[in-house]
């Protein structure tokens, strides 16, 4: 089994301890991608499945899962936690703070536009402070490793997350088709999430049950809201089995019994989420859900109107907030990011167009992004022109210049661009899950990584030691 | 030149086919403030219905309520009597408070008939923001001819000024979308006028501490002769009734609106 080390799961370490190396990975590597097949067999069979909308029709794919696991060691993962916590942290400070004494505004660190032009805020948020003061119950936060091999972070996610039941079923099922794989190297068990997220659920609950609002099964997430409801013992519901009454929030059951509700975890927009307060179109919603939270009744996970703290101009301000609410250095760095509102950016950013990553801060789901090295001459010309007519609307960023990760692509090994969504769930204080969504473009010459987009997914493996 | 008046807002909404598991959401208590003092009033609705008050986040009185029943009508009667014209502007103790009232909304995003209208009527002499906002609002006043049914309810500022028509929802989502192009925190007021017809619309901008409101529909100061209702950013943040059935086929809505000065005994 020589240079077994070198070729484990083409990651820079080994997971095994010294002295077990010369058993070699390969073993365990070959036995987890001849056992891919079926581990996607399984996959299929469960419904584990992602919908995308292409051209207005929609259309549910199997997400396609890559034996080959991303690898964390451990002290890596320490820095990913200690840097995600306080990031969660500073951003639930930022929601409380917008959308109540707005201290951060008055004190000039965050200019106003950047906070009311994002489509993200809601002025029907104004003055509401949740239950337990948690906004960003459920956070996905997107990170690349650089080839310096420092972790940057690409994105926050704080609006209704998706995606950690991949890792959680898919765990499951390699420990079951590949048992000797999880005794022999020191994973940290991710079968936890389901308890971290009840704690969670609990914690922001106002008393009553706590349900998981699902639009229905045309959602890109339908299998996780399914799966995540019945790991929580949560009742799935839809809109319609929700009824708002003077003192609060009811679940109806069959029978027409009537069940108070403390706690919704909605995996429904905010756009969607009450016709009475919201796009009065909506028909997943719940009518009067809004006032009912606006009261205190009942608690929604993640609270509505946390847009504005995701959305990709005021990314730019999250090592500020790190400053300004903990008073603490930002542990994880940003990618370097250039926002063309100030001049001195909008400068950089006309001279380096070639070099940099172009995003419209309203798209989302790897939408809305143009590389400046792929314009041709007129696209640049078009783009400038709209870059100066709407500033604020953009942001610019250094390519990073990522490690692939490896998968298996029929049968030959190739390396891929990957990124990977950690978990920060917050009840009294941020806690990490010691896993993640390693997603993987399929595509070699892509650098947007997004399920949106087609891509696959892979495990994460966070060593214990 | 305060002044009393009466009014009565009646909401009438009828269905084809009855309607079951009704909720609504209704602003149609006028608030008390520097500038109205509300007498009295009351807000019935049929068929008959407990409702529960809450505030929104912009100090709206909201009635909401879920009406299980099957019914072939709703009906919201909104009555009472408003102490008017109180003062000159309502004093904000906190301006920063209102940001968002500076920035486009849904209804006011600027579009190129807006940019031009706002290039058009720049004017860079020196004067206070409720100076300029009337020079604004006559603008918008000699750009839009009154026209009722030829806009609704989703048009948006730029769509109504392509059209150059429209009604009073209409030339207040003008007046803010060009009040905030200039930086001037405006923010739109619903509400009822004298004299018999449907709701009202108007802007208010703040001006050296105070709220004023301006009238574009009607090119008047808002004084003893409105009744406000409620505010947001534009006419999405603050319908006065909004609701959401089942069931219910085709439905008829009509709103009539009176108001009328109370003679002095």
């Amino acid at each position: 089994m020589q240079g077994a080390f070198v070729s484990f799961l083409g990651q820079r370490v080994s997971p095994l301890p010294p002295a077990e190396r010369e058993k070699g990975d390969s073993m365990y590597e070959m036995d987890l991608i001849e056992r891919a097949n079926s581990v996607n067999e399984l996959l299929a069979r469960y419904g584990v499945k992602f919908g995308i909308y292409k051209n207005g029709t929609f259309k549910e794919q199997l997400f396609p899962f890559d034996a080959i696991p991303r690898v964390i060691p451990a002290d890596e993962f320490d820095l990913l936690d200690r840097g995600l916590r306080q990031r969660v942290k500073a951003l639930n400070l930022f929601l409380e703070d917008i959308y109540n004494e707005k201290k951060i505004v008055r004190d000039r660190v965050v200019p106003e536009e950047f906070i009311y032009a994002s489509s993200g805020y809601l002025p029907q948020c104004e003055g509401i402070r949740p239950s337990g003061g948690v906004f960003s119950h459920i956070s996905g936060i997107d990170l690349v490793l650089g080839k310096d091999g420092s972790w940057y972070i690409l994105e926050d996610n704080l609006r209704v997350p998706s995606g950690a039941s991949y890792p959680l079923i898919v765990r499951d099922l390699c420990r079951r088709s590949s048992p000797r794989t999880f005794q022999e190297f020191h994973i940290e068990d991710n079968r936890n999430y389901a308890q971290l997220l009840r704690h969670t659920m609990d914690y922001a609950n106002v008393g009553g049950l706590t349900v998981v609002l699902t639009p229905g099964r045309y959602n890109a997430a339908y299998f996780e809201h399914s799966y995540l409801a019945e790991q929580t013992h949560s009742p799935l519901v839809s809109g319609q089995d929700l009824v708002v009454e003077e003192d609060g929030v009811y679940l109806l059951d069959y029978t027409g019994k009537k069940e108070r509700v403390g706690a919704v975890y909605r995996r429904i927009s905010d756009d969607f989420l009450d016709p009475l307060s919201f796009r009065p179109e909506s028909l997943i919603g719940v009518p009067g859900l809004f006032q009912a939270y606006r009261k205190g009744q009942v608690a929604i996970l993640n609270a509505p109107g946390n847009g504005v703290a995701d959305d990709k101009g005021i990314y730019y301000f999250v090592p500020k907030m790190i400053q300004y609410y903990l008073g603490e250095q930002p542990i994880l760095s940003n990618a370097p990011t250039y926002l063309p509102f100030y001049e001195e950016d909008m400068k950089y950013v006309l001279e380096h167009l070639d070099t940099l990553v172009l995003k419209d801060v309203a798209e989302a789901g790897g939408y809305g992004v143009v590389f400046g090295s792929k314009m041709s001459a007129r696209q640049k010309e078009d783009f400038v022109a709209l870059l100066k007519a709407e500033p604020r609307r953009f942001i610019a960023q250094e390519v990073i210049d990522f490690q692939d990760l490896d998968i298996m692509d029929n049968g030959v090994r190739v390396p891929r661009k990957a990124d990977l969504r950690v978990f920060v769930l917050s009840a009294e204080e941020p806690v990490v899950w010691k896993s993640g969504l390693t997603r993987f473009s399929r595509n070699p010459d892509s650098f947007i990584v997004n399920s949106s987009q087609g891509g696959g997914f892979k495990d994460t493996w966070v060593l214990s030691r | 030149m305060a002044e009393t008046l009466c009014y009565a807002y009646e909401l009438n909404l009828r269905f084809s086919r009855p309607a079951h598991d009704h909720s609504y959401l209704l602003r149609l208590s006028p608030p008390s403030n520097e500038g109205q003092q509300v007498l009295e009033q009351r807000l019935e609705l049929s068929p008959s219905h407990q409702g529960a008050e809450t505030a929104d986040a912009f100090g709206n009185r909201c009635l909401y309520g879920h009406i299980v029943r099957s019914h072939q009508q709703f009906q919201a009667v909104a009555t009472g009597r408003v102490r008017t014209g109180l003062s000159d502007g309502v004093a904000e103790p906190d301006p920063v408070r209102w940001g968002m009232m500076r920035s486009p909304s849904p209804y006011t995003r600027p579009g190129p008939h807006l940019l031009a209208l706002s290039r058009r009527l720049a004017d860079d002499r020196d004067r206070s923001p409720l100076e300029r906002a009337w020079a604004l609002a006559q603008g918008v006043h000699s750009e839009l001819t009154y026209c009722p049914r030829v806009t609704d309810t989703r048009t948006t500022a730029e769509e109504a000024l392509a059209l150059g028509e429209g009604v009073c929802q209409d030339y207040a989502h003008i007046l803010l979308a060009l009040c905030r192009l200039e930086g001037i925190p405006a923010r739109y007021a619903a509400g009822m006028l004298v004299g018999e017809g449907a709701s009202h619309a108007w802007v208010e901008v703040l001006s050296q501490g105070r709220w004023y409101g301006l009238d574009p529909t009607n090119l008047l100061p808002v004084r003893e002769q409105h009744i406000l209702l409620a505010r947001g950013r534009d006419c999405g943040d603050c319908p006065l009734n909004r609701g959401s059935f089942l069931g219910g086929g085709d439905q008829l809505q009509t709103v009539r609106v009176s108001v009328h000065p109370v003679t002095a005994p």
